[in-house]
């Protein structure tokens, strides 16, 4: 018998009190990653269930000695999702209207519990070059294309898929930098 | 496309980290994400939690099958445990639907009656005319709580679908850009008179503080020109 500690790891051997504690560590981040970029609320809650189907058909495949598993959750949310947005074709996010229209004194939003991976890549952010942030932020966060960066920012294409590529890269390094913790959970 | 200089950049790029294309950038990508998404997460909502848990049990013994490890399952629970697992889940999921089916096919001004009864956060703001419409009365209804609102319009004119729509964008203090409220038709037979519109917000509103009205090509726009913005409720 094999000793299993982590709740992806339970589900993979067919532990179905595993799932709840699955769901209250990670349904609010598949949750919030689906409302962000799935489109419409019914979309999202599509969405959200076949990611966690992807996730309990991986879960075997959770090796926490790569990453955590709030990061494993997300890449799978994350590929689901963008799968998503391929076959649909629509990108949601708009361009800001008029600076008059917009709001000022803006702060940031409340800090959480994040994984270790997510405190480290904060921590990468900052020391990866400006316009190459920016274009993680818009890429990652915001779900834009290179192309809207494009047009958004003013770079060229070339130079925006540049800044995508190399600042992700520069990220993976920093955070290849040191080994991943153990499990450490997202709560809402 | 690229010009030599980009070119040139990506082919080192690509030699230097030939690693570019595996699953450790997806993983640098959810971390990024995992770190801007800081203090944003919501609980997932106990209707859909309900739906996924109750889908999970079908997926289980898939998981176990096809698992590289033999692993062994934790002593489990009896059968009869595991059939009221079953039906704890079937009714969940009955709940869940007769919690969902009635509140989705009801007209809009009932949902905005039921919303101004039941929620304890609505906010309200009328609308302002900014151009191309005149004699447009009503307002924006937004519940933060439950992600929630209605737009109020009288005499509005009807659109050609063919041709134009109606597009809402929110302001909110927690974004960079406005949030994309989804596109809508005031159809012919309704023009002038008072029609509701449901939000349909693409991401979660957190800090709303104003609503805007564009006139944009059929199935709305990414980018809006602000050319065609008609319409603005500010909230206090």
């Amino acid at each position: 018998v094999l000793s299993v500690s982590s709740p992806l790891q339970r589900v993979a051997a067919g532990d179905s009190d595993a799932v709840e504690e699955v769901l209250d560590l990670y349904g609010g981040l598949v949750w919030s990653l689906a409302r962000r970029l799935a489109g419409t609320p019914n979309e999202a809650e599509d969405a959200v269930q076949e990611i966690f189907i992807d996730i309990w058909k991986s879960a075997a495949r959770f090796d926490p000695s790569v990453a955590s598993e709030a990061t494993f959750v997300a890449m799978i949310a994350r590929r689901r999702l963008i799968d998503r947005r391929r076959r649909q074709g629509r990108h949601p996010d708009p361009d800001p209207l008029p600076e008059r229209l917009a709001a000022e004194g803006r702060t940031g939003p409340e800090e959480v519990e994040i994984a270790d991976e997510a405190a480290r890549a904060a921590e990468a952010l900052t020391k990866i070059r400006p316009e190459q942030r920016r274009v993680l932020e818009l890429a990652i966060y915001q779900g834009m294309t290179h192309d809207q960066i494009s047009r958004k920012i003013g770079l060229p294409l070339g130079t925006v898929k540049t800044h995508a590529r190399r600042g992700l890269i520069r990220v993976r390094e920093l955070l290849e930098a040191k080994p991943p913790a153990g499990r450490e959970g997202v709560k809402p | 496309l690229l010009d030599s200089c980009e070119s040139g950049e990506l082919d080192r790029l690509l030699r230097d980290h030939p690693k570019s294309d595996d699953a450790s950038l997806d993983f640098a990508a959810a971390a990024i994400d995992l770190a801007l998404g800081r203090g944003t997460l919501e609980p997932l909502p106990s209707g859909l939690r309900g739906r996924v848990a109750a889908e999970a049990r079908r997926h289980l013994p898939a998981s176990v099958a096809s698992g590289a490890q033999a692993i062994s399952p934790r002593p489990s629970a009896s059968r009869r445990i595991r059939s009221v697992g079953w039906w704890a889940a079937a009714a969940c999921f009955v709940l869940a639907v007769a919690g969902w089916w009635p509140h989705r096919i009801a007209p809009p001004d009932r949902l905005l009656d039921r919303l101004l009864v039941d929620a304890k956060d609505t906010v309200r703001a009328p609308w302002s005319v900014l151009a191309e419409v005149e004699n447009v009365s009503g307002d924006v209804v937004w519940s933060n709580d439950r992600q929630e609102g209605y737009l109020t319009f009288e005499g509005l004119p009807a659109n050609d679908p063919t041709r134009e729509q109606y597009q809402l964008w929110i302001l909110d203090d927690a974004q960079t850009h406005p949030i994309d409220g989804g596109v809508f038709d005031v159809p012919a037979g309704a023009g002038g008179s008072r029609v509701i519109v449901p939000i349909d917000a693409k991401l979660r509103v957190a800090r709303p503080n104003a609503f805007a009205i564009t006139v944009e090509k059929p199935g709305g726009v990414v980018v809006s020109t602000r050319e065609r913005l008609i319409l603005l409720a500010k909230l206090d």
